[in-house]
């Protein structure tokens, strides 16, 4: 039965050559685009935050509240917003942590100022617009910082995973839809041959399996193309993280195995729905 | 169902929308028997015959063939019924893709034998038919007669128990259409039974055997030739 079906898969392949190679293009697009999604996800998780589900927000108090009036604020405001996490940053941090918002000062603040350095609290909130409100409480000074790299790689990261991954969702539906509609045309198109088949008492293993070993094909062609597609991709991600000086990206080895394996098992088993349903259908 | 009996129908009817083909045929035919079903064009023969090998299912009645319920059969049970026949079909059935050894060696390989005997019997099957010398032809480039000799040898390259012939002769000349008949007349000799559907009647001249003629849907005469 398998013979029959490679057989009879060789004379359809040949056939439909270029629009088989057509098909497996278009289905190798998504499958490209959802292994770029899956490794982008894996290199931005820990700035876009979803390894963990709070952002850092540093808040600059006003130097003159003295300890215990710092120790109120930070309860009020965790009182109002019991989601957040508030931390008074210790005087030995200080230099360090606002050395990021002064880089200029570095110099000054590390050499034994610390206790001239105005209170910073450290606020873990999951919406950090939120905490940049605070800006407007006398007591503070300031919020952020709030136009780093990482927030921007982070913004970036996020929409460039979300539209990527919509975008994935969006053509891989429509490439199994053109799989099955594919199937169904080639189905009509051998319509007489399969009745014929049918009617000298070939199982439905043998009137199907043609198809499915095409089918087969078509998705291991069009993985492979989606995991090159992939691969060289990755190859200017990495690139430009190099230019930006961003730690290296690497691609999982499991990730053009699973493209390769969603490629022939999505249309196979569209193609197999396709083929079910159109044996109900009394072709005799 | 007694032992002998290889097709029963009982009160089958069949219809299109409101036209009625078939109306309430009651009918047995023992093994090993030669039967001609006859009648008018539109009689309603070649509907009786895709009852029985379940291209169609009837509206009402029931069709045995071998002792298994045929109407009620599900898909998944039809191949194996299909191959315990060997259909003669009036249009032939050829897979246009295929030459005329590879439409045999097909039908062949279901029954589950090997690539090199499928090939052979195929073979012999032909060269029966005074085809061997087209084998490697494809079916568009073959004769009406060409064709109606390959659907035959397809039909009987497996030996089957049962033999249903729709129009068989009806693209043969006289000589080849004896020599068909002829062999009919062996296979059914060696034990099977056979339904040959024909508005021939000068076939039915040819060989002694029982006749039914069916008109307007209903079997109208179920006996020896000439009435």
């Amino acid at each position: 039965m398998i013979r029959h079906s490679i057989s009879e898969a060789t004379g359809l392949l040949r056939q439909r050559a270029l629009i088989g190679l057509a098909l497996a293009a278009a289905l190798a697009v998504p499958i490209a685009l959802g292994g770029l999604t899956l490794f982008l996800g894996s290199w931005l998780r820990p700035y876009v935050g979803h390894g963990q589900p709070t952002v850092i927000v540093e808040v600059l108090l006003r130097p003159e509240l003295d300890p215990g009036e710092r120790s109120a604020w930070i309860h009020d405001v965790a009182e109002h917003h019991p989601d957040w996490k508030l931390r008074e940053v210790p005087p030995q941090d200080l230099a360090a942590r606002l050395s990021r918002w002064f880089p200029y000062l570095q110099g000054l603040m590390q050499n034994g100022n610390e206790e001239l350095l105005p209170p910073l609290v450290e606020v873990r909130a999951p919406e950090p617009d939120q905490v940049t409100l605070l800006a407007r409480d006398p007591k503070v000074l300031a919020v952020g910082p709030t136009t780093s790299l990482r927030r921007a790689v982070e913004r970036a990261g996020r929409r460039i995973a979300a539209g990527l991954l919509g975008l994935t969702v969006v053509l891989l539906l429509a490439s199994l839809l053109l799989a099955a509609v594919w199937t169904h045309l080639e189905i009509y198109r051998h319509a007489d041959e399969i009745t014929i088949q049918r009617l000298v008492g070939a199982t439905e293993a043998a009137v199907r399996g043609p198809f499915l070993a095409v089918i087969c094909v078509m998705g291991a062609v069009a993985g492979l193309l989606a995991a090159g597609g992939t691969l060289l991709m990755v190859h200017e991600v990495q690139d430009m993280a190099r230019t930006l000086g961003l730690p290296q990206p690497r691609l999982a080895p499991w990730i053009p195995v699973l493209q390769i394996m969603l490629a022939v098992l999505l249309p196979l088993g569209s193609a197999w729905i396709a083929l079910a349903r159109h044996s109900e259908l009394n072709l005799d | 169902m007694p032992a002998g009996i290889v097709i029963r129908l009982r009160e089958l009817h069949k219809a299109y929308d409101t036209r009625e083909i078939l109306r309430g045929i009651n009918l047995h035919i023992e093994a090993g028997e030669f039967v001609f079903l006859t009648g008018p064009s539109g009689a309603g023969k070649s509907t009786f015959l895709r009852l029985l090998y379940a291209a169609e299912r009837p509206t009402s009645g029931e069709v045995w063939i071998g002792g298994r319920r045929v109407d009620t059969m599900t898909r998944k049970d039809l191949p194996e019924l299909r191959r315990q026949m060997g259909i003669i079909f009036q249009d032939f059935k050829l897979l246009r893709r295929k030459t005329v050894l590879e439409n045999i060696t097909f039908v062949l390989r279901f029954h589950g034998l090997s690539s090199r005997e499928a090939q052979r019997r195929a073979y012999l099957s032909l060269k029966r038919m005074g085809l061997q010398h087209r084998q490697s032809a494809l079916p568009d480039a073959l004769s009406g007669g060409e064709k109606q000799r390959t659907a035959i040898a397809r039909a009987l390259a497996y030996q089957p128990r049962v033999i249903l012939a729709d129009e068989p002769t009806g693209n043969l000349d006289a000589e080849l259409a004896a020599e068909l008949m002829s062999l009919l007349c062996d296979i059914n000799y060696q034990g099977a039974t056979v339904l040959v559907a024909t508005h021939d009647h000068s076939l039915l001249e040819s060989i002694p055997a029982r006749t039914l003629v069916l008109h307007r849907g209903a079997i109208q005469y179920d006996g020896s030739w000439p009435p």
